[in-house]
């Protein structure tokens, strides 16, 4: 699956997961990420969370609805009393907090897994390259970083064999100076090497272009429409003025894809993008639509659920359930090292 | 200036703005919905500032030396970070902010902003760390490394003053900065979560009530569940710097004349 595809994904996850607070749903999307990890073959090879994602998320909603119940005691549904005098923790304990505990914890886990399949499934180069070519230079940076971690790791473990050659014994935190020190002046060393060797062979950073007064107007007036956006939503709850909000985001958005317009640069591979994708990511902001957008056939009040003041048992939207089935594509979709790059002819 | 300014304020009112809403007017029904997308407006006006400061550097600093040196020192912070990953400090102890506030002070802010806020995001790429998270925690580490350098007219002027060793007051500086950011960036990092795990309780935000009394919840949170859990990683910091700071300074300082010079072609 292409990678912009896999952005949308989680784009669309994330909306879903904000929209609803209903325990069932969000049940449901959990659900569905974790048969996904299941069933999808990641293209990374290495294990980045190793563990056992139930347990892990068994404790997430646990930890959260004990810990909103001992903190918050309103609720009509007392279970029982904490007695004393312990400042915060003393008072009823209600069924109602830990609900709404357990359902923060049921959202947390969500956005923890969708990121964790995200992360998996695309490698850290593949992310890298979807960096605006406005940000070339900070790209380099990155790269230039993470193909010298592995060579930075073994040099410490050299330097460390050398001072135990040497008798040097790691006691305390004050002996890793004898580690860190050579290691940060090889690498300095190293760098220097690098950038004559990068000069030598002709490398020469594109000057970017300096904000300009007419450019930095864009910028600055996007910047002024967001925060405005934002700050009317906050003050009367009108989610309308978002659309200011995302005025301001889309013409900052378009500045730095103008900008990447005018650095040149050649591509040697580049990620296929085909209609199967186009599909896909259409279904996924389909899916993301049903859940945020007020529609005549979807009742969006059973997704606001809420535990106070009186829990009840949730009601299930059958249509926002059978739409949430559609994140569960990659999973047939990715089969395997998914973003093969083809040469550009 | 301009738009370092407005980023910054953006990023400000962006983790404080659950302390400005006391003073506006709103539902229950409004203050359920709006614990779910705070954080992402969060997030994304971090987003924003990260890459309106980043390109705004890039404009102004950008040669195969400075790229070549700030690839390294990523690459060795992000080393680091990886073993806080897999060999866990007591509490938050970090030894990436030991660098950061270095590399801040020898090679002055734009420098700290790019080392704070790249070791976060390289770091976040190779032990799959990339969450919603990200771009709060680039941010302030970016601020911890921008920062940095304003410790120095003081720096200068007590050494001035005292007549002692400059270094003996920077190291003493520096230990005091660091053991403050050791604080201030949990309890930064904490404002991106607390509207999001609110509850209608007395003990969490609550949009409605009073600036004081805003504050108070977060001091109560904030003393309860990360006071300890930060005060390790304070303490890292002074321990770091103390031990340390004086022979990564000079080093930097040694390799800053070398990386400054410039040659012209005829």
């Amino acid at each position: 699956m292409n990678s912009f595809s896999w952005i949308i994904w989680l784009i669309a996850v994330l909306g879903a997961l904000s929209a609803t607070r209903n325990p069932l749903h969000l049940i449901l999307i959990l659900l569905i990420l974790g048969l996904m990890t299941k069933i999808i073959k990641y293209d990374r090879k290495d294990n980045l969370v190793p563990i056992s994602f139930f347990p892990f998320f068994l404790l997430i909603i646990l930890t959260a609805a004990v810990f909103n119940a001992l903190l918050s005691h309103v609720g009509s549904t007392i279970l029982f009393f904490i007695p004393g005098n312990v400042v915060l923790i003393s008072g009823p304990i209600t069924l109602e907090a830990i609900v709404y505990g357990a359902t923060n914890g049921l959202i947390l886990s969500g956005i923890f897994l969708s990121f964790s399949i995200f992360n998996q499934s695309l490698s850290a180069k593949t992310i890298i390259r979807m960096i605006p070519k406005a940000f070339y230079p900070l790209a380099l940076i990155i790269t230039i970083a993470i193909n010298f971690l592995p060579s930075i790791r073994h040099r410490l473990e050299e330097i460390r064999q050398a001072q135990a050659i040497r008798g040097h014994q790691l006691r305390n935190i004050g002996d890793y100076a004898s580690l860190f020190l050579p290691l940060l002046i090889d690498s300095l060393e190293r760098s220097m090497q690098l950038a004559e060797s990068m000069t030598s062979r002709g490398f020469v950073p594109y000057q970017l272009q300096s904000t300009t007064p007419h450019n930095r107007f864009v910028i600055i007036t996007g910047m002024i429409f967001f925060i405005a956006g934002w700050i009317v939503q906050l003050s009367n709850g009108n989610h309308y003025a978002y659309g200011l909000s995302l005025l301001g985001l889309f013409m900052i958005i378009f500045w730095f894809l103008w900008i990447s317009k005018q650095i040149p640069q050649s591509t040697y591979k580049r990620e296929k993008w085909s209609w199967l994708d186009v599909i896909i990511s259409v279904i996924f902001l389909s899916g993301l639509c049903v859940y945020i957008i007020p529609l005549p056939f979807i009742d969006h009040q059973i997704l606001i659920y809420n535990a106070y003041p009186t829990v009840i048992l949730p009601d299930f939207d059958i249509i926002v359930g059978c739409v949430s089935l559609c994140f569960l594509i990659p999973a047939f979709i990715n089969r395997g090292p998914a973003h093969d790059l083809v040469s550009k002819r | 200036m301009v738009l370092y300014i407005l980023c910054t304020g953006l990023g400000i009112f962006a983790f404080l703005q659950p302390f400005f809403l006391p003073d506006i007017k709103q539902s229950y029904a409004y203050t359920q919905i709006r614990s779910n997308d705070a954080p992402w407006m969060v997030t994304l006006a971090l987003s924003l500032c990260v890459f309106i400061i980043f390109y705004e550097i890039q404009t102004q600093a950008v040669n195969t030396r400075i790229i070549a040196l700030m690839g390294m020192l990523v690459a060795i912070n992000s080393s680091l970070r990886f073993l806080e990953v897999a060999i866990p400090g007591p509490g938050g102890f970090s030894p990436v902010f030991f660098l950061i506030i270095m590399v801040g002070y020898v090679y002055g802010s734009y420098f700290g902003f790019l080392m704070g806020a790249l070791t976060l995001f390289v770091s976040a790429l190779i032990t799959g760390g990339v969450g919603p998270w990200l771009p709060g925690q680039m941010f302030t580490a970016g601020w911890v490394g921008m920062s940095s350098p304003l410790i120095k007219p003081i720096v200068h002027y007590l050494a001035k003053i005292l007549k002692k060793n400059e270094m003996k007051i920077e190291i003493f500086f520096l230990a005091i900065f660091g053991a403050i950011w050791g604080l201030l960036y949990g309890a930064i990092m904490n404002l991106w979560a607390w509207p999001f795990i609110s509850g209608p309780s007395n003990q969490y935000w609550t949009p409605g009530i009073s600036f004081g009394n805003t504050l108070l919840r977060y001091s109560a949170y904030y003393l309860i569940t990360s006071l300890a859990w930060d005060l390790c990683r304070s303490a890292g910091n002074v321990l770091l710097i103390s031990l340390l700071g004086a022979p990564v300074i000079k080093t930097l300082r040694r390799f800053q004349d070398r990386f400054s010079f410039s040659y012209q072609c005829e």
